[in-house]
């Protein structure tokens, strides 16, 4: 059983993964979306390797939920922690799990595109807007 | 009104971003700082990387109000409407509110301004200490990954990380902040992203929830520029010439006294009238097309003071006589045709808002 003192714990710069969904994708790379907030990963707790493995992984199977098993993708971000981050701890899903309130998207953060054969990243926050990496 | 962060740095507050390394705060002005600070022009904005612990402040800037008697944060302004978020945690209530659950037990929606009241701008101060991380030089996204690298080997490494996958000439890379962030402010200029995919079972045109509520994330039109083709410097050279600028009259690439003079310089270029021994009211544009549009503005503003440009009317007779018939289209249309966008975004107006 995980221990509430350990979950608190989430010690700055530690790598933090958060599904985004579906219909938010476009509105995060098009720069109208500029918080992350909800229940976020660090990315030391968590382990998938396609969707249908994040989708077990990162409980995306809530009431409502846009994500299925079956999908082809699911878009993350990727960020290190802050302290300022304000991560609330919650234990509903076997695997630590941190609630936020909105946060701006750190400088560096990480868009990923995870598929059948793997994650890729796809753009880099500037701070400003989504820079797409070349393919 | 937009929730942001913002930074105090030698006693002027700007538009903050943490990163991109743990002890590092990226700085963002829309105008232009002094010189001497050292800010770089990219992406129609000024911005410079400072160390967190040299800033004098760090908070969050928001505005926070009650909608329907709840309390709520601002995400955006769009105007006379209100991107605003659920400050509660109870998700019954907050569907009852008519917030959407864009996220797990996030809810947020737009709401029309009128529609939230006690609106109060909020400043929450952040121990500097507080925003930072030991310096990693490393990218976030291959951290999350730390098996990758391991397991894969280089091939894996470059595909989480995107520092070495940006295939654009440069310094090395690898490491170290700041070639990374040349990295990033050398990216291509982005295409306009695809919209948000429609959610199956709710199509706007036949699902009333969609058409009843707006969604959280509906932007004003025009929020956002879409990518432009460059002005060539032959189509620049064609509007001069439609406009009766003489090419004396102005310079591309180099420097030729009497003439106004565009050049590149310093990661942008620079306009300005060359005299035999100076430069004068010398303009910087990060962006080439902006350069040659001030410049194509400075000439054709003195043309018409000379009286070589004078406005044609529509029958081709300037002041009742018989003008010089200009070609078809006319150089205005020429210019306007030029301004536009050859590829409009798929803005948000058009494929996201539902209402």
């Amino acid at each position: 059983m995980t221990q509430p003192e350990r979950l608190t714990a989430i010690a700055p710069g530690t790598p933090m993964w958060k599904a985004v969904p579906p219909r938010l994708v476009g509105p995060y790379l098009s720069g109208q979306r500029t918080v992350l907030a909800g229940y976020v990963y660090r990315a030391q707790d968590v382990r998938f390797h396609n969707p249908a493995e994040a989708y077990l992984a990162l409980s995306l199977d809530w009431e409502d939920s846009e994500f299925t098993p079956q999908m082809s993708e699911i878009y993350l971000v990727a960020w290190p922690a802050r302290a300022i981050d304000g991560y609330v701890p919650a234990t509903g899903h076997g695997v630590p799990e941190f609630y936020i309130e909105p946060i701006a998207i750190p400088v560096g953060a990480g868009m990923c595109r995870l598929g059948p054969d793997g994650e890729q990243l796809v753009a880099r926050y500037d701070g400003l807007a989504w820079q797409r990496m070349e393919p | 009104m937009r929730y942001r962060l913002m930074a105090t740095y030698l006693g002027v507050p700007y538009h903050a971003g943490l990163g991109p390394d743990g002890n590092e705060v990226t700085l963002f002005s829309p105008a232009p700082p002094p010189d001497e600070l050292g800010f770089a022009a990219t992406d129609g904005h000024w911005r410079k990387q400072v160390s967190v612990a040299d800033l004098n402040a760090l908070w969050q800037s928001r505005v926070a109000g009650e909608y329907r008697g709840e309390p709520c944060l601002v995400l955006d302004d769009l105007g006379d409407r209100l991107h605003i978020a659920y400050q509660g945690r109870d998700s019954t209530r907050a569907r009852q509110l008519g917030y959407w659950e864009i996220d797990r037990e996030v809810f947020e929606v737009v709401v029309a301004r009128e529609d939230i009241t006690g609106l109060v701008e909020e400043r929450v101060d952040y121990p500097l200490d507080a925003a930072m991380f030991p310096a990693s030089h490393r990218d976030p996204v291959a951290q999350a990954r730390p098996e990758a690298a391991a397991r894969g080997g280089a091939s894996a490494a470059e595909r989480t990380s995107p520092l070495r996958a940006v295939p654009r000439p440069g310094p090395d890379r690898s490491s170290g902040t700041p070639d990374r962030m040349a990295a990033w402010h050398g990216s291509p200029e982005a295409e306009p992203w695809p919209g948000p995919q429609q959610q199956p079972g709710l199509d706007p045109r036949t699902d009333p929830r969609a058409r009843a509520r707006p969604e959280p994330w509906a932007a004003p039109p025009g929020r956002r520029a879409g990518r432009r083709d460059r002005v060539p410097q032959s189509v620049f050279a064609e509007l001069l010439s439609l406009a009766a600028i003489p090419h004396a009259a102005y310079a591309v690439d180099e420097e030729v006294p009497g003439a106004m003079c565009l050049v590149k310089a310093g990661g942008g270029f620079e306009v300005f009238s060359r005299t035999d021994d100076a430069r004068l009211d010398v303009r910087f544009f990060e962006d080439e097309e902006a350069a040659y549009f001030y410049l194509f503005g400075v000439l054709a503003a003195e043309a018409v003071r000379s009286g070589r440009l004078r406005p044609v009317p529509l029958n081709g007779h300037a002041n009742g006589s018989h003008g010089r018939r200009v070609p078809s289209p006319s150089p205005a249309e020429n210019v306007s045709k030029y301004l536009r966008p050859e590829k409009l975004p798929k803005s948000a107006a058009g494929a996201v808002i539902v209402n």
